[in-house]
């Protein structure tokens, strides 16, 4: 597939996402998780269909990148608050260290079982943790918000997780800086960077650019212009900080958090950004997905399966560590640990980013384990959310009944024959009137 | 800024932001191409076209002020941040921002011909006849006329006096060109509303095809000329028809295509448009038909077949506020200054020429039409311009003749790069003196509007 058909079709991803966002929104759309463009991509990937092949995937490696990096300037711009509601610090500090907590469980275990299982060098197996430990570290907001939103769940139990939920974004992106930072500096920088100064660097342009794209916004009232000011200050944010060889994501995920904090006009940049999330989101899923390939099966299989058992672990753990916040007066059931294992969109990206970044072996297992928590979430995850919230008695009985909705191709498809069947109906023609000879 | 002009006066504050803005801006891409000097590939591009947006669009806004025309700020933010002056665009990163052209040229074409109304076609027909048959006559022969008599100061100067006359002839083709882009440019940002606007649109669109024509039969006829072992061959004009009439079927499907969507669906316009743009463009171009014409014709279809005609240009419009910022911004960092200081001289007389010609012949046409005043007097001040529609002749021109590739290209850069400086600001001054600035209702911009 040529690259120009493979932005063709990814446009056309991107229009499908954005149709279906703005019809629905997040309620009832597809999988939770988004997980089905992720099973798409393997699909129709060069490892299977061999759809997309190698040498395409591989012209929209930078491109993927800067995908990402603007997924980030989104969760960046809205992070911290939920339906317009600033999140509480309690409850961003709690999300930030039970997402820290299941990174650090996920990647210490990984770690511990290539040391034994691989050759890998101290170098390799610190990324191969800090990758783990990104992926593993957050409990998609989409998912949460999807079941919170489809059973109309109401209560404390259900902020407290839509806040921590929000609140865990900032891990995997700290982390991903975190690994930028530790890549061999590019040859082509006339000055060299400690980790330190490259991490600081990342934190002066997110801001400065952040500064600059909320001044900007907020004395342009034209919404064209803001469009052209958002997008000139997150391309070239991603692109400047690249070019120093720093983390395009790191930089426009506190360049989002700047902007935000600092426009007048907060609501309509989260407004505006937002509408680009599923536009951006489904095309890098999709290429997430054709990207991942487990060419030695005997060595990641035990690396993935000890990675996802301790993230469970830290998720359960993080289950305990809400019943206590909570306390006494809502009841928690033991799905809750369960229903916090949705990973999505921004784990799988960061498996991706990683992919990207590291390569070989180690960028190969970090997005293997990202695609596995993903798919494993969406399994268990929603269900158990809902089962947790009902026995917390926050959702009410008729949505807690609500039947679970077809998946989006078959209702896309019945929706076709009815239509189909409907036009028939009313064509002024009917050849069902003709009398028979 | 003019006080016909369609733009507010805005506060001191807004500029001193803008301006702080714009510091920040060439702040952050100077330090990272001086601290990482090489080529960046797509992080230098990424960079690039962020970079282009939104230093054209600060930059517009802050001379905007001195009643200078926007779409001239966007080719100096490109000048300045280009390979020859800050050297903070790299001319990888230009060629890399390739699609960003096709994708403009698609969107302009759409544009022209969804702003080609058959009743406006109707009441322009003779003023557009004569103008077109004064412009393509005159402009061509005084232009290949003056380019034979100034042979000796360009790289032409020891070429037989037979291919001199034929390369003289193309350059006579290249010197009717004029410039959607820089018309549309001009447009969205004065929303005009008058004779001039109706009579700009409709010439330039024509002009487009007239010249497309005209290529095609003046390269079939001097290919024998500059290519002693080539005859005049009847296939090319085969070809050309066989371009025109492909582009033209697929400009109507398209526009029926179109159509459809606007009024079953409708949303997401932007992503459509770019898909189109970028996706199509690069079909168009691989089957070699000519996108120009079919996105023309598929404008045209949706403006006199349907009722969506205004939505299309409302999101055409839209895509291309940003669009169009890059695309000039990109044609003012290819600028080659070194080039235009080397026949900087010759093309400025060449220039000089032309404009004069358009001038006369745009007065002689009008006359002739009995035009308006307002239309006999500023009617040629939309015909200055040339842009990217200029240089994709030249290309075409330098492909097929190999002989005179560097030499013919190096002309048309230098005397499209002064034709699109000049050109925007004499048009803006046109519209300014005709009250025709600001007088169309602007398009709605509601706060909430999303991407699509």
């Amino acid at each position: 597939m040529s690259p120009i058909l493979l932005l063709t079709g990814l446009l056309g991803l991107a229009y499908f996402g954005t149709m279906l966002v703005e019809r629905r929104g997040a309620r009832g759309f597809g999988l939770p998780s988004g997980t089905e463009f992720l099973l798409l991509g393997l699909l129709i990937g060069p490892h299977f269909m061999g759809l997309i092949t190698s040498a395409g995937l591989a012209s929209f490696g930078g491109l993927t990148v800067v995908a990402l990096a603007w997924l980030a300037f989104v969760i960046g711009a809205h992070y911290g608050w939920v339906r317009g509601v600033r999140v509480p610090w309690p409850s961003m500090l709690l999300g930030i260290a039970l997402a820290a907590l299941a990174a650090l469980f996920a990647g210490s275990a990984a770690v511990a079982v290539a040391a034994v299982s691989t050759d890998l060098g101290r170098r390799e197996l610190l990324l191969l943790g800090l990758g783990v430990g990104a992926v593993s570290a957050e409990t998609t907001r989409h998912a949460v918000r999807w079941v919170v939103e489809r059973y109309s769940a109401e209560g404390a139990l259900t902020r407290l997780i839509g806040e921590a939920s929000e609140a865990d974004d900032a891990v995997p992106i700290v982390i991903l800086a975190a690994i930028a930072a530790l890549m061999p500096t590019d040859t082509s920088l006339a000055l060299s960077f400690p980790g330190w100064a490259g991490l600081l660097t990342t934190l002066g342009i997110g801001a400065a650019m952040g500064a600059t794209c909320a001044a900007l916004f907020d004395v342009e009232a034209r919404t064209t212009q803001r469009w052209g000011i958002i997008v000139g200050t997150g391309l070239l944010s991603i692109g400047a900080s690249m070019r120093l060889g720093l983390s395009g994501i790191a930089t426009t995920f506190v360049m989002g958090i700047a902007a935000a904090s600092l426009s007048r006009q907060r609501a309509a940049l989260e407004a505006l950004l937002t509408t680009t999330e599923r536009a951006v989101m489904l095309p890098a899923l999709l290429l997430a997905g054709a990207h991942v390939w487990l060419p030695e099966r005997a060595v990641f299989v035990p690396i993935v399966l000890v990675a996802v058992a301790a993230r469970l672990l830290a998720k359960l753990l993080a289950a305990r560590a809400f019943r206590r916040r909570l306390g006494r007066d809502v009841v928690t059931s033991r799905w809750l640990g369960f229903g916090l294992m949705p990973a999505g969109v921004l784990s799988v990206t960061a498996g991706f980013a990683c992919a990207l970044m590291i390569e070989g072996l180690v960028g190969q297992v970090v997005l293997a384990v990202a695609a596995t928590h993903a798919v494993l979430g969406e399994i268990i995850g929603p269900a158990s959310l809902r089962r947790a919230l009902r026995a917390a008695g926050e959702i009410r009985g008729s949505a807690a009944e609500t039947p679970r909705p077809l998946p989006a191709p078959v209702r896309v498809a019945r929706t076709l024959v009815t239509r189909a069947a409907r036009l028939r109906r009313e064509l002024p023609i009917d050849d069902r009137s003709e009398p028979e000879t | 800024m003019s006080e016909t002009s369609a733009a507010p006066t805005k506060p001191l504050g807004t500029r001193l932001v803008q301006a702080a803005a714009l510091i920040v801006v060439f702040g952050l891409l100077l330090t990272a191409t001086r601290l990482a000097p090489a080529e960046a590939g797509v992080v230098g591009t990424v960079a690039g076209l962020g970079f282009l947006l939104l230093a054209g669009t600060l930059t517009s806004e802050l001379i905007e002020v001195l009643g200078i025309p926007h779409l001239t700020g966007y080719l100096f933010a490109g000048v300045l941040a280009g390979p020859d002056v800050l050297a903070l665009i790299d001319r990888a990163t230009i060629v890399q921002l390739g699609p960003v052209n096709t994708l403009a040229l698609s969107l302009i074409a759409l544009a022209g011909g969804a702003e080609l109304h058959v009743e406006l076609l109707r009441k322009t027909a003779r003023s557009l006849a004569w103008a077109s048959l004064f412009q393509h006559t005159v402009v061509f022969v005084v232009s290949a006329v003056a380019f034979v008599l100034l042979a000796g100061l360009t790289p032409f100067a020891s070429m037989e006096s037979s291919a001199l006359w034929a390369v003289a002839a193309l350059w006579g083709v290249v010197a009717c060109t004029r410039s959607p882009a820089a018309l549309l440019g001009i447009i969205a940002q004065l929303r005009p509303k008058g004779p001039l606007t109706t009579f700009s649109i409709a010439f330039i669109m024509l002009s487009d095809v007239i010249c497309i024509v005209m290529l095609t039969f003046a390269m079939a006829i001097v290919r024998p000329l500059l290519d002693p072992t080539a005859a005049f061959s009847i296939g090319d004009l085969r070809k050309l028809l066989l371009e025109l009439v492909g582009s033209v079927s697929l400009g109507v499907a398209l526009g029926l295509a179109l159509t459809i969507y606007l009024k079953l669906i409708g949303k997401n316009r932007l992503l459509v448009l770019v898909a189109l743009g970028v996706g199509l463009g690069e079909l168009l171009h691989y089957i070699q038909f000519d996108a120009l014409l079919a996105f023309l014709v598929a404008g045209f279809v949706v403006r006199n077949f349907s009722e969506q005609g205004p939505k299309l240009l409302e999101a055409v419009q839209r895509t291309g506020a940003i669009v169009f910022v890059v695309f000039f911004a990109v044609a003012g960092a290819k600028i080659d200054l070194g080039v235009l200081a080397k026949v900087g001289a010759v093309v400025l007389i060449l220039s000089v020429v032309r404009a004069l010609t358009t001038i006369g012949a745009a007065r002689l046409s009008s006359r002739v039409a009995h035009d308006p005043p307002t239309l006999q007097r500023w009617g040629w001040s939309s015909m200055i311009s040339q842009a990217g529609f200029a240089m994709a002749i030249a290309l075409v021109v330098a492909r097929a003749f190999p002989g005179i590739a560097e030499s013919f290209t190096t002309l048309a850069v230098a005397a499209t790069s002064i034709n699109q400086t000049v050109g925007p600001i004499l048009f803006k001054i046109g519209l300014d003196r005709v009250h025709e600035s600001g007088a169309a209702e602007p398009a709605s911009e509601r706060p909430t509007d999303s991407l699509a």
